[in-house]
């Protein structure tokens, strides 16, 4: 199980701040989460996607795997002033 | 902060996140503030933007804090009624640094835009609720670009007064770093707030 902690528009468009999910990749994350929220998985992937802090553009983008207790941060921007 | 008193700072943008910034770095000492931002002040305003009050709904908000600045600091003030857009850019021409304190997400890439093409860093700022970011951009990088790419601006929650402060004060403190020359410091960082869970992270987006 890993946590995931929702930011900016994925928050809003979601209503939640943070969930778990049973994962084992970056990308049976998106598709988990896709399916809950009813949306597809490739627009989840337009959000920057942090695994412990680290973005998967350093890891293996979505090939990166996912361990128990692994908090993943979907980040997008808020944009009021 | 005698270091400050030759600089010039750029502020887009003068209501809820720009009006916290004016105020602290005036009070910091910076000598000279631009002010640009064509609103007048509105009776929706009156929950998070400082100078919002009976008195001064229906005025200009540049006029209104220039005027503040008077009574508040030895601050250098020019005020530019209007907002910015690609005919007036060359307003960022004379700033060591521009601020990002606008509410929408087009202002914002026009600001990115500017500052790339004239040499400029700025400081980008944005809240929603009780949440915010800050980053320092700079012009030889793309952090602004490719973190906006899923922004949906048509999203949005109720402004909380204490989270404009905050993201505010950030803004103010991370541009002050800047124009000291520590830069390397955000580079690349990204500083999000999260005041619900009372919560500041700074992560290296590492793009």
């Amino acid at each position: 199980m890993v946590t995931v902690k929702l930011f900016g528009t994925a928050r809003l468009k979601f209503n939640e701040k943070e969930v778990q999910v049973e994962a084992s990749t970056v990308k049976e994350l998106t598709v988990v989460l896709a399916e809950r929220y009813g949306v597809k998985a490739k627009d989840l992937r337009q959000f920057l996607i942090f695994v412990n802090d680290s973005n998967i553009t350093a890891l293996k983008m979505f090939r990166t795997k996912l361990n128990d207790g692994d908090v993943i941060m979907l980040l997008s921007p808020a944009s009021g002033g | 902060m005698d270091k400050l008193k030759d600089k010039s700072v750029l502020i887009v943008g003068c209501g809820g996140l720009g009006g916290y910034v004016i105020e602290e770095l005036s009070r910091i000492g910076v000598g000279k503030l631009i002010l640009v931002d064509g609103d007048v002040f509105s009776r929706s305003n009156m929950n998070r933007q400082l100078m919002a009050k009976e008195e001064t709904l229906g005025k200009s908000k540049v006029e209104t804090y220039a005027k503040r600045l008077g009574e508040i600091s030895n601050c250098q003030v020019e005020v530019h009624s209007e907002f910015l857009t690609e005919d007036n850019t060359h307003l960022i021409d004379q700033a060591d640094i521009v601020i990002d304190c606008v509410d929408n997400v087009e202002a914002r890439f026009l600001i990115a835009k500017a500052c790339k093409e004239k040499g400029k860093m700025f400081v980008h700022g944005a809240i929603d609720g009780e949440e915010g970011q800050v980053m320092l951009c700079l012009p030889e990088d793309n952090t602004f670009e490719k973190y906006y790419r899923a922004v949906d601006d048509t999203l949005r929650h109720d402004t909380v007064s204490y989270a404009v402060a905050t993201v505010a004060s950030i803004e103010a403190n991370v541009a002050v770093k800047a124009l000291l020359g520590q830069q390397d410091k955000f580079k690349g960082k990204l500083i999000i707030i999260d005041l619900e869970s009372v919560f500041v992270k700074i992560i290296d987006l590492a793009l």
